[in-house]
């Protein structure tokens, strides 16, 4: 049986993993770089669909630069229903993370759901105590073709292509 | 003042719930038969709308089988604001849902609603369903790409 410290422990890393988890929305869709970069670890790795792996800082860096933040365009990384696993050790404490995500844009005709998929994350106990992101691996079910205002198409892969299969957009 | 460790099992009470209601959405989404079924009661009872009630594992097992899931339509059953009472050994909670499909056009809501739900505590500690009421309150006319029509 675990002692309530334990117990406590646990129930505060959830809602510390939640944190982080909602850090990487609020951190790209405001342009908050540091907050952004700071759900990191020094070695993480994000692998967004259709676009170079991203490995360390220095390219997660350059991957949020070169993505859109508020006021250039308005979108919400909408993320639901994290199921988090959490597994302690004496090498480290190390959770694993599925969530369900949507990402809402701005159209000419009113906001429509851009993509929606699901987020499948590592995030480990940093040494002052955070939780951050060691790995995250967006995959993508349903994409839109059209490219929401002030915002890049996405690029094309053979995940978006697979997403897009069936619709409108597959055909353009 | 309420012990600090009844403060702790109240906190634990809503994570567990929270599981279950997140295990729904994610296992019949994804496929996970054997999640979605251990989320509910032995004799839990599932309204869906337009449906006759589901009432037992049989029953929800059969009816998980008919539903479709990924890869062969990917859909998203989501819920947001949760509002969970605790009472002892029993929870009812109120959530709103909304559910994302692949449509022609791109994704969209398919429908959006809210789960009437009581749950209850089990044998082995963990929160399963006893019921489940869908209440569907909008919905497309439109059927999704690899989904089966509205009822």
């Amino acid at each position: 049986m675990a002692s309530i410290e334990q117990r406590l422990q646990h129930l505060e890393d959830e809602q510390a993993i939640l944190d982080t988890l909602y850090g990487y929305g609020h951190g790209l869709d405001y342009g908050h770089e540091d907050a952004w970069i700071d759900c990191w670890t020094e070695d993480a790795i994000l692998d967004w669909p259709g676009r170079a792996l991203m490995h360390g800082h220095a390219e997660l860096r350059t991957g949020y630069r070169n993505h859109t933040h508020a006021p250039q365009a308005w979108h919400k990384h909408v993320l639901v229903e994290p199921r988090i696993s959490i597994e302690y050790s004496v090498e480290g404490d190390r959770a694993t993370v599925m969530s369900m995500y949507a990402r809402l844009d701005r159209y000419t005709d009113g906001p429509k759901i851009r993509a929606f998929g699901r987020y499948r994350d590592t995030l480990v106990r940093c040494k002052d105590g955070k939780w951050r992101i060691k790995e995250r691996y967006p995959e993508i079910e349903s994409i839109r073709k059209e490219a929401p205002i002030g915002v890049e198409p996405f690029p094309d892969s053979p995940e978006a292509r697979k997403a897009l299969a069936g619709t409108q957009g597959e055909k353009s | 003042m309420t012990s600090i460790e009844a403060r702790v099992l109240a906190l634990e009470d809503e994570q567990d719930i929270l599981r279950t209601l997140y295990a729904y959405g994610h296992s019949i989404d994804y496929g996970l038969e054997a999640d979605w079924i251990n989320c509910w009661t032995e004799d839990a009872v599932l309204q869906w709308p337009n449906r006759p009630p589901l009432k037992g594992h049989d029953a929800l097992r059969t009816a998980f089988r008919n539903h479709t899931h990924a890869p062969q339509a990917f859909h998203k059953h989501v819920i947001v604001e949760p509002r969970i009472d605790i009472s002892g050994d029993r929870a009812t909670v109120r959530t709103m849902f909304a559910r994302l499909d692949r449509y022609p056009s791109g994704p969209a809501v398919r429908s959006f609603g809210r789960y009437l739900d009581v749950l209850v505590r089990c044998k082995d500690g963990h929160w399963r369903f006893q019921e489940r009421i869908c209440e569907r309150e909008a919905s497309r006319a439109e059927t999704p790409i690899g989904a089966h029509a509205p009822v």
